[in-house]
Parts: C-alpha cells; sequence; structure tokens
C-alpha cells in the first residue's frame, strides 16, 4: 500500500502506523453512561466492510496524524485532507 | 461406507471404481431444527455433535462457497497448549485432548503428527516470562519445560551458534501436534451427512429473520429457510452476519499470513517459535518450509496481507536459521481473523432468542472440536457449559475479559 501523506506525498506504508477509525467522539458525560454503552464505545469498532475514514501516524515521516480513505475490501486508498493533527 | 484397510485394498481391486461421495449432495428444505452458518471446521462440527450428541438430526450447515475454504483452509495446524489465564488454559487444554480420538471417532484421518514445539528465547525477559507461563499452566496439564542451549542445538540442529545472537535457551512443549486441515471439515462433513444432516455449500446467509420471540429463519442466495436455533461459525465475518440479528459484536477484522517454500528433504521435526521475533515455522510432511508471524498491523478484510509481514518472518528467520537463505519461496497467503479486544473467543448466546455464535478468536484451528461440541451443546441446551461461561459475550459489558493479547505463544 501507498499512502498519500499530505506533507510528504506517496510513501510506502510500513512508514505509518495504524490509529483506527475516525469516529464518535468520547462520551461527554461518562459517569452517566451504561454499561452497554461504555462497551461500545470501547470495544465496537466499527470495522467497515468497504470504505472508511482513518487515522494513520506518519512516524517515520513528517510525524503528524493525517487522516485517510481506504477501502478495507482491497486496500484502495483516497487521499484526505490532514485535519490538522500535529504529531 | 466405512474407511479401513480392507476397503481400501478391495476398492484397489476395483480400480478404485467403488468409492461414493463423502457427503451428500443437499438442497434445502422449508425448515430445520437447527441451522448452521459457515462450513469450516467450527460449524460443520457443531452441525456434527448436534445430530450425535443431542440427537438433534434436522440440521442443515449454510456454507457461502465451499466447504473449509475458509481459515479451515488457510492455517498453520498448529494444536498447542500453552494459555496462561485460567480460562484460557483450561479450555486449551480440553481442547489440545479432544484431538486424540477423532480420527477414529469420525473414521477419518485426520493426520495428526505430534512434532512438540521448541520455542527459542533471546533474553532473560523471555526467560523469566516462559517460566510464568510454565508454573500457571502445569496448574491445568500442559507440559512445558525450559531447555538449555545444549538441548536446544540438538533439537533445531541448524540454528545459528548462540555466539551470534543472545539465545539464552528455549521451551520445549512436547504436546503440541499438527492435524490435517481439510480432513476436519470433510471428516466432520462427512459424518455429519450420514447422520442427516444437510451440508448446503454455495448458499450465503445474507439476513436473519426474527419475530418478537427470536430468530425465525434466515434469507440466503437459496431462498428463505425457516429456524428456531441458528448458530454462527463464519470466522472472518462475525460482525456482518451478526449485525443481520441485530446484534453487535466487539470484532475487528485482521489478516493473517502465512507462506510456504517448496519442499526439500525432512530436516526439522520440531515446530520452532522465534520469540523475540514473534515467528513461527515448520516442516510439513511434505517437506515445505510453513511460516507464519503476527497478524497484520492494520485491519482488512482483503484475503492477500501487507507485504511487509512476508519479508520481516524470512529475514527473521534467515537470522536464527541462516542455511536457509537459498529455500525458494512458494506461496503466500492471508485468511481474516475476527480478533476480539482481548483474543480470546466468543461461544455464546446473543440477546436474540434462539441465536448462538463461536467466533474463534486469534487462532482457533485447535479449539475446533471442543468449541464445535460446546457450541452444539448450546444450542441444544440454550446454556453455557462451565467450561466456556467465562466466553460469554457479556463479558464486554461487565469488564470480565480475558487478556490471553499476548497469547504466549504462536498461532
Ligand atoms: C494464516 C493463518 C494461520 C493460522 N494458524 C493457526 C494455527 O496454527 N493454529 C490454530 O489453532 N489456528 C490457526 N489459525 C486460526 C484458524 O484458522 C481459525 O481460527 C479457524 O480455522 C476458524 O475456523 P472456522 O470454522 O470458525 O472458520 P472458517 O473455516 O473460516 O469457516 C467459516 C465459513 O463461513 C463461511 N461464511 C462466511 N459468511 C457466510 C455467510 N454469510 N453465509 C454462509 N457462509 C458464510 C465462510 O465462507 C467460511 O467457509 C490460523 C489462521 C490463519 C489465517
Ligand atoms: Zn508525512
Amino acid at each position: 500500500m501507498v499512502i498519500e501523506c499530505p506533507h510528504c506525498g506517496e510513501r510506502h506504508e510500513d512508514e505509518f502506523v495504524y490509529g483506527g477509525d475516525v469516529r464518535h467522539a468520547r462520551p461527554e458525560n461518562p459517569d452517566a453512561l451504561s454499561d452497554a454503552a461504555w462497551r461500545d464505545y470501547i470495544y465496537s469498532v466499527p470495522n467497515t466492510k468497504g470504505w472508511a475514514k482513518e487515522h494513520w501516524w506518519h512516524v517515520r515521516g513528517c510525524n503528524r496524524w493525517i487522516v485517510v480513505q481506504r477501502n478495507s475490501v482491497n486496500n484502495e486508498l483516497r487521499s484526505e485532507t490532514d485535519e490538522n493533527y500535529h504529531g | 461406507m466405512k474407511y479401513s484397510a480392507l476397503n481400501l485394498a478391495w476398492q484397489g481391486v476395483r480400480n478404485h471404481r467403488g468409492w461414493r461421495r463423502a457427503w451428500r449432495h443437499a438442497t434445502p428444505k422449508k425448515a430445520y431444527d437447527a441451522i448452521i452458518i459457515g462450513g469450516g471446521g467450527h460449524g460443520l462440527g457443531a452441525a456434527y455433535y448436534l445430530a450425535k450428541k443431542h440427537g438433534i438430526t434436522n440440521v442443515a450447515v449454510l456454507e457461502k462457497g465451499w466447504l473449509g475454504g475458509g481459515n479451515t483452509a488457510r492455517n498453520t495446524m498448529t494444536i498447542r497448549d500453552n494459555f496462561i489465564y485460567p480460562d484460557n488454559a483450561r479450555f486449551h487444554h480440553a481442547a489440545v485432548k479432544s484431538w486424540h480420538t477423532l480420527s477414529s471417532e469420525l473414521n477419518f484421518n485426520m493426520m495428526i503428527s505430534k512434532r512438540g514445539m521448541t520455542t527459542v528465547l533471546m533474553s532473560d525477559r523471555d526467560l523469566s516470562d516462559a517460566q510464568r507461563m510454565i508454573n500457571t499452566t502445569a496448574l491445568f496439564g500442559a507440559e512445558h519445560r525450559i531447555i538449555d542451549i545444549e538441548e536446544l542445538q540438538q533439537r533445531l540442529p541448524m540454528a545459528v551458534s548462540p555466539a551470534r545472537l543472545p539465545i539464552v535457551g528455549g521451551v520445549y512443549h512436547p504436546d503440541v501436534v499438527m492435524a490435517r486441515h481439510d480432513a476436519v471439515a470433510w471428516g466432520y462433513a462427512r459424518a455429519a451427512s450420514n447422520l442427516g444432516v444437510d451440508i448446503i455449500e454455495n448458499c450465503e446467509v445474507t439476513d436473519i429473520i426474527r419475530d418478537a420471540k427470536g430468530v425465525t429463519g434466515v434469507e440466503t442466495s437459496l431462498g428463505n429457510i425457516l429456524t428456531r436455533k441458528l448458530g454462527m461459525a463464519v470466522a472472518g465475518h462475525g460482525k456482518h452476519v451478526a449485525a443481520m440479528a441485530g446484534v453487535e459484536l466487539p470484532i475487528e477484522t485482521v489478516p493473517l499470513q502465512a507462506m510456504v517454500s517448496t519442499p526439500v528433504k525432512p530436516f526439522l521435526d520440531n515446530i520452532v517459535v522465534l520469540r523475540g521475533f514473534n515467528t513461527y515455522f515448520m516442516q510439513s510432511d511434505k517437506g515445505e518450509l510453513v511460516m507464519g508471524s503476527g497478524t497484520d498491523p492494520y485491519p482488512s478484510y482483503s484475503q492477500r496481507g501487507a507485504p511487509q509481514i512476508p519479508e520481516a518472518t524470512i529475514a527473521a528467520i534467515l537470522q536464527v536459521f541462516p542455511s536457509l537463505e537459498r529455500m525458494q519461496f512458494m506461496r503466500q497467503w492471508a485468511g481474516i481473523l475476527d480478533l476480539t479486544y482481548d483474543n480470546s473467543p466468543i461461544i455464546s448466546k446473543t440477546e436474540v432468542d434462539g441465536f448462538y455464535i463461536d467466533v474463534a478468536g486469534s487462532g482457533g484451528f485447535k479449539t475446533t472440536p471442543l468449541a464445535a461440541m460446546m457450541h452444539a451443546d448450546l444450542i441444544a441446551n440454550d446454556r453455557p457449559d462451565p467450561l466456556i461461561e467465562a466466553y460469554s459475550l457479556e463479558r464486554f459489558s461487565t469488564g470480565r475479559l480475558i487478556l490471553e493479547r499476548a497469547s504466549y505463544g504462536n498461532r
């Protein structure tokens, strides 16, 4: 897989670390959360089959966090904008 | 038709024209007492035990492709017993034992090959981890022992001299066996079919139908089929199939790769684990080197795998076994695993009545007979056997995880 970093251009996936799906934010009011809602927040990754937005960390490059769109069925990539994640 | 030496000789005389299909070709009936989704070892085994142990023979196994074409055909066949958390240690020790009588029970040769596993340790930390693993697993009956460098060199004659790598010793695990993966699917299919189970290939489940009381059937590529009891054993696709029943599974789908070389003369009987490199390999009965390592570094459904994994696997093996440098690589592949957060299986009821799941966790070939037996028992009796209580889906809300993440060996 060749990932396009908005700062460094096309780089081999080996320079990056996968950082998980871009998904729901941390619950606003953790004390009020039920066990089931906690479970969903912590363990239920979307595990999308198809296109998903993901965080990747360009650790062996510019060291920034970027957002990438990847198709998990065939690992095809679409470049995305950097959402101002600074490493 | 029974498989035996006598029958083999008799068929030989008849030019092998008399063998019959191993399992009946079946087309779906309107309704079944139980349906299993997924025709891998786990699903076929569950159907067999439903018929054999619980007398429920009006059962169908629905497989979207061909039997055993999923992870059952893609794994590296290692059956080991080195789990350190009590629930896992108990379960896996029983799982390893459940292979011993399988060939004779199913009248199908599982080609069990008792290899033993030798783990190469390369730091003091490896050594103390190993000692801890040995002590805890011993409580549940597993046998391992620390071996010194001299014995390590005897067991792995082609390994590099410890002068070149910081090798401190090893662990020997004598009970590790390999079994022929295809035989598991075919053996269960044949035995289940003989007991009346319908095995239906090229039949993809596309939806799960429910009413207020629970499951009532499935929608498939071959039409709707009714049932009140539905078991799911679809490694790699668990999240999506469970979602059809409205059940949310805490699962991530990650590829795991393996690769083989061209065959060479036998030189290695043990399964070798290179602890520091997270890599393992063995020589198959055919003479090929079978190699593998950890899962891919990101989730994916592509059954190809990331290229840096084979590279790192081979680099690791060559560091310890430099004389294998001229071996030729033949094939590489990936299977997709349903990984839970704690890397332990889920064999559980769900909040939907009549919907049961057996998702194998990370290394579920070794558990095939026992998990299938427990899954069948769960479906038949609607309550978990004490052996699998800890594998319930509820553990993700109660927080009672079995954190075998660092499961001691490989696969
Ligand atoms: C490279 C690799 C090496 C491994 N090595 C080992 C090892 O050494 N030791 C070990 O213990 N384990 C190992 N494993 C893990 C082991 O292979 C699996 O845990 C085990 O085989 C799972 O068996 P199963 O029957 O649950 O799944 P599978 O054999 O994958 O069967 C599931 C079936 O469900 C079918 N299916 C999916 N969706 C549907 C649908 N909607 N409708 C109908 N059918 C459907 C699939 O087509 C598939 O045939 C390894 C795995 C891999 C990938
Ligand atoms: Zn960059």
